[in-house]
């Protein structure tokens, strides 16, 4: 799936002044590309991935996502309006995300995104596994995916912690687990905001090494990062300031 | 694996300190509008019952006796005591103009002593005239009352078959009646040849302090029922101009008292009730809106995996509904178990009849509040549910990471 960002811009009200968290800005997230944005805190890096993951709506612009196939009969019915079928035979579909409704949205976010928040994020009365099945179960749960957290969590090293509480985990070890988490549902398209932050250099290397490998199966992978270090694993690299997006290489 | 069709289960089974907390609020809650509910119904079921026993609309007693006072404490209090005038009173009653029907009663106490099972007030009726005790009685047991033979108030610790002495002679006791929630329950009710034979043993045993007395010739009480339209303390006025030695009070008057503590503790219960279903409501705010900010990490993780707004309303809104039925049922349950264990307690305290609504009545009570505290819980959460489930995602996380 290609996702393309078409003239989006956020703009905020504070003190009695319009405020451009991000100008107007075009970026597209291409299969088995991993880009990195960096730039200062409070540069607008944040509010370009949610924009692009639909966690917040646009000031202008558009967000479309050209969806080669669609998961299941219902698809098409779910994303509704929003959806429009691109000429010539499979040539696939065309969503404007912020088209859809809070349903469809949220239910494009399950099917297609996988979004590693910044900071910690768990929900404390789930455990490890159970953390990382949840988007496999807010809609129609399968029997696989038990095997399939299995695996993830092996391979984020951490399938000794199923068991355990979010309480019980160190920074990094919740970094992995939301990163198995975003990737549960097998998404096509993986955000990833500061997923190094507090991480000595061997968790941190880990992750980016992790994030780098899910790019090689062919998924696009946006991360937002002030860390130097992850430049080495990007096939792009954007810089991000006061709003601003630049492409570095 | 439903995981987050579970979680509003799993965060409440999971973190029990904090589900403690809100379940005892809401028990709290819950106790307070159906226990009071239940006291105030008790109390009235109560005075309805008293009213039906007491069955008459004026009582006639012996003048140096009855001094309202003792009558009171034998019909109201549950104190035993006996009193007697000749029985020519109850024909001179009965032609006093403005009299439909009149019975006469005579009181007897038994003692806590070796001769008497137990310490129990005996009422003697005359089952030719009586219109108070007889349809009670035909009610709870079936049968006519043979000589010797008792029935005794729900509360004595008596069955039917058993056997019963008072001043040395066995009565059989021919059944129970239902609960009153009255001192009647703790009365022993026999016809009037029994009765007399009993104060013959107490006058043989000494330990009648009217030893004079003619137990053929002697009642303690002439119940009075007023023709219709006549206005009693008027007529309550003409039997003691015509009858000489004797008090006639109108038993409205003796209920009168006990009507207004009721009405009195009625309003009390009901402004505490509302009180604290304020408080309840106000703290329940508080701590679901602490609840809710605590978690709205949680909730914006939720919605960044795909959980709509609708979903996740649900999905919160359910929780407290978990939350709030449970701690319904609990506070429900405690104040039956109150009310049932500490009926008695609570009418010695009181010094009011009390007696527990029916069935229907009680499962009506326990909706009402399990629906009361449903409600406030729905309403004290609804707006902050509304705000997490509503804002952006993105704020949200940022705000709160």
């Amino acid at each position: 799936m290609l996702l393309r960002a078409e003239k989006i811009s956020k703009s905020y009200p504070r003190g009695g002044r319009e405020f451009y968290a991000l100008q107007e800005t075009d970026l597209v997230l291409e299969p088995g590309k991993l880009i990195t944005v960096s730039g200062r805190s409070g540069s607008g890096k944040t509010t370009l991935l949610n924009l692009m993951a639909g966690l917040a709506k646009p000031s202008s612009g558009s967000v479309l996502a050209v969806i080669p196939t669609l998961h299941g009969e219902a698809a098409a019915e779910t994303f509704g309006a929003a959806l429009e079928a691109l000429p010539g035979q499979d040539a696939g579909y065309r969503a404007d995300l912020y088209r859809m409704d809070d349903r469809a949205l949220s239910r494009f976010r399950n099917e297609y995104y996988g979004i590693i928040p910044q900071g910690e994020s768990a929900v404390a009365a789930l455990s490890v596994m159970e953390n990382v099945m949840l988007p496999a179960t807010v809609y129609a749960g399968d029997e696989t995916v038990k095997d399939r957290a299995a695996k993830l969590l092996e391979r984020m090293g951490i399938r000794n912690l199923g068991n355990a509480f979010p309480k019980e985990l160190s920074g990094g070890e919740l970094r992995r687990m939301a990163i198995a988490r975003a990737m549960i549902r097998d998404p096509q398209i993986l955000f990833a905001d500061e997923p190094t932050s507090d991480l000595d250099d061997d968790n941190r290397d880990a992750v980016l090494s992790m994030l780098r490998e899910i790019a090689d199966q062919g998924k696009a992978v946006m991360v937002v990062t002030h860390e130097r270090e992850a430049a080495q694993y990007a096939d792009l690299r954007y810089r991000m300031d006061a709003g601003v997006l630049e492409k570095v290489t | 694996m439903q995981i987050f069709r579970k979680l509003p289960l799993l965060n409440i089974l999971r973190k029990p300190v904090r589900s403690a907390i809100l379940l005892c609020l809401t028990a709290v809650l819950s106790f307070t509008v159906f226990g009071g509910a239940l006291m105030v119904s008790s109390l009235r079921s109560g005075m309805t019952s008293l009213k039906e026993r007491l069955g008459a609309d004026i009582m006639v007693i012996p003048e140096e006796a009855a001094e309202k006072k003792n009558l009171e404490e034998i019909v109201l209090q549950g104190q035993t005591g006996y009193f007697y005038m000749e029985d020519t009173v109850t024909k001179a009653v009965a032609d006093v103009e403005g009299t439909k029907q009149v019975s006469d009663q005579i009181f007897l106490a038994s003692l806590a002593a070796s001769c008497c099972s137990a310490k129990v007030q005996l009422i003697g009726f005359d089952p030719e005239t009586d219109f108070t005790v007889l349809p009670w009685i035909r009610r709870s047991c079936s049968g006519q009352l043979k000589k010797m033979e008792v029935v005794v108030g729900h509360d004595i610790v008596s069955d039917e078959g058993d056997t019963l002495t008072f001043y040395g002679t066995d009565c059989i006791v021919a059944g129970k009646l239902t609960r009153t929630g009255t001192s009647y329950d703790h009365c022993v009710f026999a016809g009037a040849d029994t009765i007399r034979e009993l104060t013959m043993s107490s006058i043989g045993k000494n330990l009648n302090q009217f030893k004079e007395v003619d137990p053929n010739h002697v009642v303690s009480c002439v119940l009075v029922q007023a023709e219709e339209g006549i206005e009693i303390d008027a007529l309550a006025e003409r039997i003691q101009a015509s009858v000489p030695g004797v008090c006639a009070v109108p038993t409205s008057g003796m209920i009168a008292g006990i009507s207004g503590n009721l009405l009195g503790i009625s309003h009390i219960v009901r402004i505490m009730t509302a009180v604290i279903l304020i408080l309840a409501f106000l703290i329940m705010m508080i701590v679901f809106t602490m609840l809710i900010n605590e978690r709205k990490r949680e909730y914006a993780l939720l919605r960044v995996v795909g959980v709509s707004r609708v979903s996740l309303r649900r999905s919160v809104m359910s929780e407290i509904l978990l939350i709030c039925l449970a701690g319904a049922a609990a506070g429900i349950c405690a104040a039956l178990l109150v009310e049932i264990l500490f009926a008695g307690a609570l009418q010695g305290t009181l010094d009011m009849p009390m007696l527990m609504p029916g069935a229907g009545s009680v499962i009506s009570y326990m909706l009402s509040a399990a629906l009361t505290v449903v409600a406030a819980g729905i309403l004290s959460s609804f707006w902050n549910v509304n705000r997490v489930s509503s804002g952006e995602i993105g704020l949200a996380l940022r705000q709160e990471r």
